[in-house]
């Protein structure tokens, strides 16, 4: 597909100050992984209704939209602000503005021990050999147009590495705001989650607006999780009505494996869901679990793409929604099991029918 | 006598030789941890206690309670109060799980000329069995490891051994893909099953499970052959070394 120019001359400012700019430019992996993923975005555009995996979903607003990198969070919201809205009881709260890490608003006290988190961006300054392995290994830039646009503007997230053995038993909070105060901002935050053999922790991701700015959160997560790891990952989804969401969880599962991905969409007036794991090692489950509850106009997407690669793997999907007024929800993907996985049980027990459809108006499939 | 011995275990699978010769005696009221790197042969020392075919024994010996065991069929062995816990259980479609275990204990039963039990009495049985696993009862309707999560299946194949209670129980990771609830219940499952009478081995990577289930014995299986054995402590060791030491011991010992 040619991408309409128009639409995309949009991003090349945007990209060429960004590059010039952004943490980590001067490493040469990052840059061609920047650039890389840039070039497939231009080449790509943005995906229309006549992309298999997108016929449900128009992003002609997206497209449409003039959208500004929002650079920097500071100043945009109070510290009260974040804590009435956040969660509690959790092993770490980092908090992002627009995609950016703030520091005065997070807290890491009494981190647990095995358990290293901080941004991203910071990760990448300080230590980029750690993410190096890892970082855009995962994702697929060439599927998605999304995910290549977040490469393209990979800069800050979090980063979260859970050592061998280590056992967190509270939930890594995650928490990320936008901004939009009147003007059209997009933000790309990017998430890497590594949990070494045998450790256990749960990430939530949750996502929330102030004010209802027409903004654009296109947030993509890389989850790699080693042998024998038992992680949890929650995506809440509750941004203004007026906000467009767009996130992808690419999870990379090792042996034996036990991996469960939770989702919550309730905010956002189009929200796009994608959640990707792979089961790489023999005898790794994957947990896909997904409610959407819709109201408004909103629409509401969930996709799902399972790859089984090797044998005695499981993986479970439950989708379920509420509808209201003119509400659509969507749950489709596929799952796709490699010559090389025997013995697999894939099971898609999502069902239609326990789908609540509130309104006459109103629309699933 | 010993409940177990097992004296130079070869086995080969195809043309391939997996087990090079293996020493092993395990006595009544003992818990065994066999550890290893992927591949050494873990589960096929398990399987060929198990009787499970497809396995060659080209040389060695297996003594159950001063009985050949290579001579028993696989029911025979599971009568004979074998059990193993797999690490990939298998589904039966169309079978109930309620269904399938007590027709398994009145396999045994019968071959210890005892009474069958009938559903009536079962059901306590399973209850107060389920109920120490902290087994959904809903599980007990359906088909045995039927779209059961990973975890559910681990806790079923205790359950299992709980109800049938073996004299020699084999566990091949049954920790695996468990969380720390989840492994601190099997953990217990286990730990009620510890009997003067009763001998377990228990196959693990990792060092976790055997803060729970504390063994009598750890052995190291690399390459086909016990590298090392030692007690608790050693798998601290390698929880800290890795195995890489060990498998330049294993290495050592290859014949040229
Ligand atoms: N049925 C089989 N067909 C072919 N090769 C087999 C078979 N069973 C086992 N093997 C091979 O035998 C070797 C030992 O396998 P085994 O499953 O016993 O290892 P393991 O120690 O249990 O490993 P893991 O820790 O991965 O479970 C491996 O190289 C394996 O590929
Ligand atoms: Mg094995």
């Amino acid at each position: 597909m040619i991408a309409e120019t128009q639409q995309l001359a949009n991003y090349l400012p945007a990209f060429s100050s960004f590059r010039n700019e952004a943490t980590g430019r001067k490493l040469p992996w990052l840059e061609r992984l920047r650039e890389n993923a840039f070039a497939r975005f231009c080449e790509k555009g943005f995906p229309t209704t006549r992309i298999e995996d997108w016929r449900f979903t128009s992003v002609s607003a997206i497209a449409h939209a003039e959208f500004e990198l929002a650079r920097d969070g500071s100043g945009l919201v109070s510290n009260t602000q974040i804590v009435q809205h956040g969660m509690k009881d959790t092993a770490c709260r980092l908090v992002f503005v627009n995609g950016r890490f703030l520091p005065e608003f997070s807290s890491f006290e009494g981190l647990p021990d095995g358990l290293v988190v901080r941004s991203l961006a910071r990760q990448i300054a300080e230590a980029p050999q750690t993410v190096e392995p890892y970082l855009g290994r995962y994702l697929n830039i060439e599927r998605d147009p999304f995910c290549a646009l977040n490469s393209a503007f990979l800069e800050d997230g979090a980063y979260i590495h859970i050592r061998r053995g280590a056992i967190i038993e509270a939930p890594v909070y995650l928490q990320f705001v936008s901004v939009g105060n009147g003007r059209a901002t997009m933000n790309h935050p990017r998430n890497l989650v590594v949990a070494e053999d045998g450790s256990q922790a749960a990430v939530v991701e949750d996502y929330f607006s102030l004010g209802d700015s027409a903004t654009l959160s296109n947030a993509a997560t890389e989850l790699v999780a080693g042998d024998s790891t038992v992680v949890s990952h929650y995506q809440v989804e509750r941004e203004s009505l007026e906000a467009f969401h767009i996130s992808t969880l690419r999870i990379q599962q090792g042996r034996s494996t036990n991996v469960a991905s939770h989702s919550l969409l309730i905010g956002g007036g189009l929200v796009r869901n994608n959640v990707h794991p792979v089961l790489a090692g023999e005898g790794g489950e994957c947990l896909i679990n997904g409610l959407f509850i819709g109201k408004g106009s909103q629409h509401l997407d969930n996709y799902m793409l399972v790859e089984h690669l090797s044998p005695h793997c499981g993986s479970r999907q439950f989708y379920n929604g509420i509808l209201d007024d003119r509400a659509h929800g969507v749950f489709h993907g596929r799952i796709i099991v490699h010559k090389e996985a025997q013995k697999t049980d894939a099971k898609d027990r999502s069902d239609r029918r326990s789908s609540a459809v509130l309104s006459p108006h109103a629309r699933h499939r | 006598m010993s409940l177990l011995e097992i004296r130079n275990l070869h086995v080969n699978v195809g043309e391939q030789e997996i087990l090079k010769g293996i020493d092993l005696t395990v006595d009544a009221g003992e818990v065994h941890s066999i550890m290893g790197p992927n591949g050494s042969g873990k589960s096929t020392l398990a399987q060929v206690l198990a009787r499970r075919e497809s396995y060659e024994v080209t040389e060695g010996q297996i003594l159950y309670d001063g009985k050949d065991l290579l001579e028993m069929k696989p029911e025979d062995a599971a009568c004979e109060g074998i059990f193993m816990a797999f690490q990939y259980p298998v589904e039966i479609p169309g079978i109930t799980n309620a269904y399938f275990l007590r027709s398994t204990l009145n396999a045994i039963r019968r071959y210890r000329g005892l009474d069958e039990m009938d559903a009536m009495d079962f059901l306590p049985l399973l209850r107060e069995k389920a109920n120490l696993l902290e087994i959904d009862e809903k599980l007990m309707n359906r088909s045995v490891n039927e779209s059961f999560s990973g975890g559910e299946k681990k806790r079923n194949e205790i359950l299992q051994m709980a109800i049938l209670e073996p004299r020699l129980a084999i566990l091949d990771e049954t920790d695996s893909g468990l969380d720390i609830d989840a492994l601190r219940t099997v953990a217990r499952g286990v730990n009620t099953m510890r009997d003067p009478d009763r001998a377990m081995i228990v196959v693990t990577h990792y060092q976790r499970l055997l803060n729970h289930i504390v063994p009598d014995r750890v052995h190291v299986l690399v390459e086909g052959r016990i590298a090392c054995s030692g007690g608790p402590d050693l798998a601290l060791q390698l929880e800290e070394k890795g195995y890489s030491s060990m498998e330049a011991v294993a290495r050592s010992a290859t014949p040229a």
